[in-house]
């Protein structure tokens, strides 16, 4: 016990709430220490001086009862006149009562807003789509099992992010100028492959390859999330017969899931595409059949919605002579990594983009199964947007490419085709369908020629991105919230010479009308064109 | 022995009380007359020492008195009615302490200068007083009402832990601590004083 104990001891001493060891030493201390001792001393006066003052009479009271009642009277005069207010509705009631309202509010009105928002509509949308490819799809039945909110960009962000995709983001490896066909590949026919990346999804990142000539073709790469945690949504789509035909498909699934998906390509006797899907290793092999039928680029895209880096890219070619696919005619691009992609620094979990997961799909899906009957299934106010929407459309396009359209489009009928009102019974087939055959009577030396427009709706994953497709199909086309069109002229020459000018817009609805995004224009043309 | 061992509640036992709430909940308004005349002694003296002001005490006084009027009937029979109005005493204490502390320094009319020219402690009770009283001021708001219900309302450890909404070890420290403060402001004016 030393003088740095005592000071807190005095009190409970003076009061006998120290133990009986405890009180012996702090007053063994107090024996031998002045300093302490004078320390209790005060301590007992001040306590003397409280007792004393307690004990002492008191200043006589002054009986308040009477101006006691009177102040209850004028009290309950005053609730009175209040109407029914409480006597505590003063401001310092109101204030806390004032905040519960501003919050009851604010939920009211993010509920109201969510419940009629156009995010809304376009899970609505996403679910008739999907239900209507379930009728109408005996052979695959789709269900929509899961639909995720993701977050949408603001205004900035999506800038940013179209620019970076639209600008940037593209990376082209021309395998043919870098090194020759790989053994049995077919030193005749040159091969140009492709390999682009870049941000197709807030979020998210695509992948895309794109070879020319190679009949048979298998693509093996690991995609590595940065999230382990997080599970990869694959979306995936194939191109064969010429880009005649576009089918697409969408896979999701988590990290240890796997998916195979068989599309039969009717329209050509090449056989079959597979596609492996497992385990974040993506595949696609093509076999079987003639393949010198086959001329055409093939392509695979893939999207992913996550970010990660990409590894162990390789690419197997083969010649046309179907030869069999072997290992040792992999490529491997070991010397050539691909940069790390990473994905615009877009925090997740802000509801939006909407993706959905489907279960495993193992049927071959006939394209026409996949888009026509939404706009059948439309209500009359989802189609009068999507009227307005491409009204918006093609005075921007008219305003934009009006010289350098007037030979190829009459663009008021871009216009004129929005007006179904006009033509009874107007489908989704025969709209496009009647632009393509009038052009090509306008414009007889186009060996084809076609017209793409494709919007989509609010909403999805961010899995899809545009796909040109071609006349005739309309393209239910999930990317971000708002009204996403994208217009397309692709005519091409017998010899192989083409012709490409488009336009890419961004309309999203706000509560104060639409607002529309430019966000790509994209033209290139050779010198033979007109 | 503790002190308030040793000194008698001089509180009115609780049935007494209890009585009284009855009636009044009865209709009876002479029974919260009763009440209001048992108490407004004690309350006024509880808040004039923390106030250290006669009007403000007086309507704070009233002010606990309406409460309690409006609150009892929602009051829980069998709690104890003294520690339940005490509390609502010190609440309004507080309040109006912070409100007198927004209006600008509180002026007293004895500075602690002048103290020191007072006579010794031991000579004059109603220097004592003063004393006591100016330097229970300079307290923090805490301390000062714990002093206050143990000396001069004698309330038990546990009454004041229940009316200060603690326990029975914090309210001890409390008082402790408080005893502490107050003996360190008192001493310097005693040492001048010799």
């Amino acid at each position: 016990m030393n003088c740095k104990h005592i000071p807190n001891l005095l009190s409970p001493l003076l009061d006998g709430e120290l133990s009986d060891n405890t009180a012996a030493q702090v007053r063994a201390h107090l024996d031998t220490c002045l300093v302490c001792a004078a320390e209790l001393t005060a301590m007992q006066n001040a306590v003397a001086l409280l007792q004393t003052d307690a004990a002492a009479p008191q200043l006589p009271t002054p009986d308040l009862y009477a101006a006691f009642q009177q102040r209850l009277v004028t009290q309950s005069t005053q609730t009175v006149f209040r109407s029914g207010r409480s006597r505590r509705a003063s401001p310092a009631w109101l204030l806390p009562r004032l905040a519960v309202c501003v919050v009851g509010a604010v939920c009211v009105g993010n509920t109201l807003w969510h419940k009629f928002s156009p995010y809304n509509r376009a899970e609505r949308y996403l679910l008739t789509a999907a239900s209507s490819l379930s009728q109408n799809s005996a052979a695959s039945p789709m269900h929509v099992n899961e639909i995720r909110r993701y977050r949408a960009p603001n205004g900035r962000e999506f800038t940013r992010f179209f620019n970076t995709w639209w600008h940037n983001g593209y990376a082209y490896t021309r395998a043919s100028e870098q090194k020759p066909p790989a053994a049995g590949g077919d030193a005749a026919n040159p091969v140009d492959f492709a390999l682009s990346y870049g941000y197709s999804t807030p979020g998210g990142v695509m992948l895309s390859w794109n070879a020319g000539n190679p009949a048979n073709n298998l693509v093996r790469f690991d995609w590595v999330p940065s999230d382990p945690l997080h599970p990869i949504n694959y979306a995936v789509q194939y191109n064969a017969d010429r880009c005649a035909s576009w089918f697409q498909q969408i896979v999701a699934h988590g990290k240890t899931a796997q998916a195979q998906v068989k599309v039969r390509d009717t329209s050509s006797n090449s056989g079959q595409y597979t596609l492996h899907i497992g385990d974040l290793k993506a595949g696609l092999k093509r076999s079987d059949g003639p393949e010198d039928t086959i001329d055409a680029p093939d392509a695979l895209t893939m999207w992913f919605n996550g970010e990660g880096s990409l590894h162990h890219f390789q690419e197997l070619r083969h010649s046309e002579r179907g030869e069999p696919l072997r290992e040792d005619t992999f490529v491997d691009y070991p010397a050539q990594p691909l940069p790390q992609i990473a994905a615009p620094n877009v925090p997740r979990n802000r509801p939006v983009v909407l993706a959905y997961k489907l279960p495993r799909i193992t049927t071959p899906v006939p394209s026409e199964h996949l888009v026509k009957p939404v706009w059948l299934t439309m209500t009359a106010e989802e189609k009068k947007e999507v009227r307005h929407a491409i009204k918006i459309f093609a005075e921007i396009w008219r305003a934009h490419n009006a010289a350098r359209l007037r030979n190829l489009v009459d663009t008021d009928r871009l216009l004129e085709i929005t007006r179904p009102d006009k033509r009874a019974g107007l489908t989704s087939d025969n709209i496009w369908q009647r632009v393509w055959l009038d052009h090509l009577r306008q414009q007889p030396q186009w060996q084809y020629f076609a017209i793409n427009v494709d919007f989509a709706f609010e909403a999805a994953p961010p899995l899809l991105d545009e796909v040109p497709f071609n006349v005739g199909e309309w393209n239910l086309d999930h990317t971000l919230p708002g009204l996403n069109v994208l217009a397309w002229v692709n005519a091409g020459l017998a010899d192989g010479q083409e012709y490409k000018t488009g336009i890419r817009l961004y309309l999203v609805k706000r509560p104060t009308g639409w607002k529309v995004y430019q966000f790509g224009l994209m033209h290139t043309a050779d010198a033979s064109t007109p | 022995m503790t002190n308030e061992a040793a000194m008698p509640l001089t509180i009115s036992p609780d049935s007494e009380d209890q009585t009284l709430i009855v009636q009044f909940l009865a209709g009876e308004e002479r029974a919260f007359a009763a009440l209001f005349r048992k108490y407004q002694g004690r309350f006024l003296c509880v808040a004039r020492r923390f106030l250290n002001d006669e009007g403000e005490a007086e309507d704070v006084t009233q002010e606990t008195f309406l409460d309690i009027y409006y609150g009892l009937r929602g009051f829980r029979r069998g709690s104890s009615f003294h520690t339940w109005a005490y509390r609502i005493l010190v609440r309004k204490c507080g309040e109006r302490r912070k409100r007198i502390a927004r209006r600008g320094p509180v002026s007293t009319s004895i500075s602690m200068e002048n103290l020191r020219d007072l006579p010794a402690p031991e000579d004059l009770p109603i220097a004592d007083s003063l004393l006591i009283q100016e330097t229970l001021q300079r307290l923090p708001d805490e301390a000062r009402m714990t002093l206050i219900l143990k000396y001069y309302e004698q309330l038990s450890s546990e009454e004041i832990a229940e009316v200060l909404n603690c326990n029975v070890g914090q309210a001890k420290m409390r008082a402790h601590r408080a005893k502490n403060a107050l003996k360190d402001l008192l001493k310097p004016l005693w040492e001048n004083k010799e």
